[in-house]
């Protein structure tokens, strides 16, 4: 889980680095492989929240690096591979029981459900600057209704929030 | 929700809202994968964990003995729908170190299927009770994780390690009413000579003494010594100013193995053996004969630990009257200080005999931690060593037995050495 953890910060340092570069910004590219190195030594001297700082450099790195005008393509590519490293980092203790070949199955199981997701939502980004919706009074207002039953879900989903871990009754036989 | 999930929902806030103030489209677009990803985790909801799962753990032995290596089998059959990802993780005690196998199954479980988790434990001493088993049920799409603790009830008693000791000679000044090992300083039936006196109608014809009789004219029987069960009571020392750490266990390790080696010796001569740790709270096993009072005394032992309650702080609170008077008692202690001195002298002046088993770990610790100035260390050594030998040398002054146990040596060696020289020079 760590390799695959890494790998995906990695992606993100890459496509951080890349942008710097293509547009002329040394110093994000520059940062943008740092902070890929500090993900590399972060991984190796592994704690369990690590992945959790990392995304939150990486959430950073991808701040500034919108602040200079770098297009919405790689600034949602770049935090996407980072929530996906941070999603799969962020298991490997609760899997480190697991036999190798289990724990190796499972990252790739779910490493690759995670990036299917977050892929999904850059694809959305990409597609975003492209179509132009033209909104009429009505479709608009659907719109608006659609997005408060989403946020209404969200806080029933948030208000039903609880500590995971709670015990269940036990099927002896 | 997952709270783990506040994260990056808080990332995405704070980039839309950064973005929003700056009038910055990048910003805001590199939310949209992040809250997307947060939303659709929020909102999918995997079924209630172990639902339909039933779990039963086999252990190879319920009862071991410390060092005793001890195979455990999880199994997990699914009564319900498949599951595309499962995990199960067993909750192995501390007290067990897992040397093979792994303790958690990780993948698929189709309906009606059946995994098995196996793995090998290495067992330390105590009652060691299986932690809740955890089972993590992923959604169908892998974006959801719902975590249950179910409790399977196992435990495994290991009992401490010990030695098979040679026999040690006790001499009580009360004995029991039944033959057993234990000279009773009494007249009667026996096998050692134990003195003289009239004959009196119905003595055995046999043990007249004839030469007595030729000198003094009058018929004169031998007497032998009675041999009798004894009462003994082992009194561990189990407070935690008394004991020190080595490299793998401590000094109240080798203790604990001690007594169990005493206890299963004196039961094994047939003796009433009775078991009080003193240390965190005053275990006590009620003395009794046979097999049944070994697993007894050797369950107490598995659990007992170190205390450092201020009111065992000193061996004064012993409670004498547990015990019956003028009976044996054997306190295996490191003994600190003169105060423990004294509570032995006071004990042997109330008519009890003691048998003091002493480790002794300055050794070890020497051998462990030798600095670089060797030569100091050699001579505050010797002089520790020198102190002990005077501590001893006054435990024998005031009547005590003394099994003197640098725990480096198995403990059957150093009971080897109370019969044949330290007894005859302590005993009085």
């Amino acid at each position: 889980m760590r390799i695959a953890s890494l790998l995906f910060f990695e992606i993100a340092a890459a496509i951080l680095a890349a942008a710097g570069y293509r547009y002329g910004l040394t110093e994000l590219a520059a940062a943008g492989l740092g902070l890929g190195g500090l993900a590399a030594f972060a991984i190796v001297f592994f704690r369990p929240a690590w992945p959790t700082a990392m995304l939150g450099l990486f959430g950073v790195l991808v701040g500034v690096a919108g602040l200079f005008h770098i297009p919405p393509l790689f600034c949602s590519g770049a935090l996407a591979a980072a929530l996906v490293g941070w999603d799969v980092g962020r298991l490997a203790p609760r899997v480190a029981g697991a036999s190798p070949r289990d724990r190796g199955r499972f990252a790739l199981a779910y490493a690759l459900r995670a990036a299917g997701l977050v892929g999904i939502g850059v694809l959305l980004v990409a597609t975003a600057g492209r179509v132009r919706v033209s909104l009429t009074f009505g479709s608009g207002l659907g719109l608006s209704f659609a997005v408060l039953v989403l946020a209404a879900l969200f806080l029933r989903n948030l208000r039903r929030a609880r500590p995971s871990g709670r015990d269940a009754t036990a099927d002896r036989p | 929700m997952q709270r783990q999930l506040l994260f990056p929902l808080g990332i995405g806030f704070a980039l839309v809202a950064a973005g929003l103030l700056l009038l910055n489209g990048s910003i805001v677009a590199a939310a949209i994968p992040t809250l997307l990803f947060v939303f659709v985790r929020m909102l999918s909801s995997p079924r209630p964990a172990a639902a339909d799962l039933r779990l039963e753990r086999t252990l190879g032995r319920l009862r071991a003995v410390e060092g005793d290596e001890i195979g455990v089998e999880l199994t997990v059959d699914n009564g319900g729908k498949g599951i595309a990802l499962l995990s199960v993780t067993d909750g192995t005690p501390p007290g067990l170190a897992r040397i093979d196998g792994h303790a958690q199954f990780l993948g698929r479980l189709p309906t009606d299927g059946t995994e098995t988790v196996s793995y090998v434990v290495r067992a330390q001493r105590g009652l060691h009770a299986f932690n809740k088993v955890k089972v993590r049920v992923w959604s169908p799409w892998g974006l959801a994780v719902r975590e249950s603790r179910v409790l399977v009830e196992t435990a495994v008693k290991v009992h401490p390690r010990f030695e098979v000791i040679d026999p040690i000679t006790i001499r009580p000044q009360q004995t029991r009413a039944f033959a057993g090992p234990v000279r009773a300083n009494r007249g009667g039936q026996g096998l050692d000579f134990f003195g003289c006196r009239a004959y009196t109608p119905g003595d055995d014809v046999r043990r007249i003494n004839w030469r007595a009789y030729a000198r003094l004219d009058s018929l004169i029987v031998n007497e032998y010594e009675l041999e009798r069960i004894a009462d003994v009571n082992i009194i561990l020392d189990a407070r935690a100013k008394s004991h020190a750490q080595l490299a793998e266990d401590t000094t109240f390790d080798h203790s604990v193995r001690a007594a169990a080696g005493l206890a299963a010796h004196f039961l094994e001569q047939g003796n009433n053996v009775g078991l009080l740790v003193y240390g965190d709270y005053l275990q006590w096993v009620f003395p009794g004969i046979g097999r049944l009072q070994l697993e007894r005394i050797l369950d107490q032992l598995a659990e007992a630990r170190l205390g450092d309650k201020a009111v065992f702080e000193e061996l004064r609170f012993i409670p004498a009257r547990l015990f019956p008077a003028r009976s044996q008692l054997v306190l295996v202690s490191p003994l600190v200080d003169e105060n423990d001195i004294e509570i032995v002298a006071l004990l042997i002046d109330r008519g009890y005999s003691i048998l003091l088993v002493c480790p002794y770990s300055m050794s070890v610790e020497h051998a462990e931690r030798r600095t670089a100035d060797a030569t100091a260390a050699d001579l505050a050594m010797r002089i520790l060593d020198l102190r002990r030998d005077l501590f001893l040398g006054g435990l024998a002054g005031i009547g005590a037995s003394v099994i003197d146990w640098r725990v480096e040596q198995p403990f059957r060696v150093a009971c080897r050495q109370i019969h044949h020289s330290r007894l005859r020079r302590y005993r009085i």
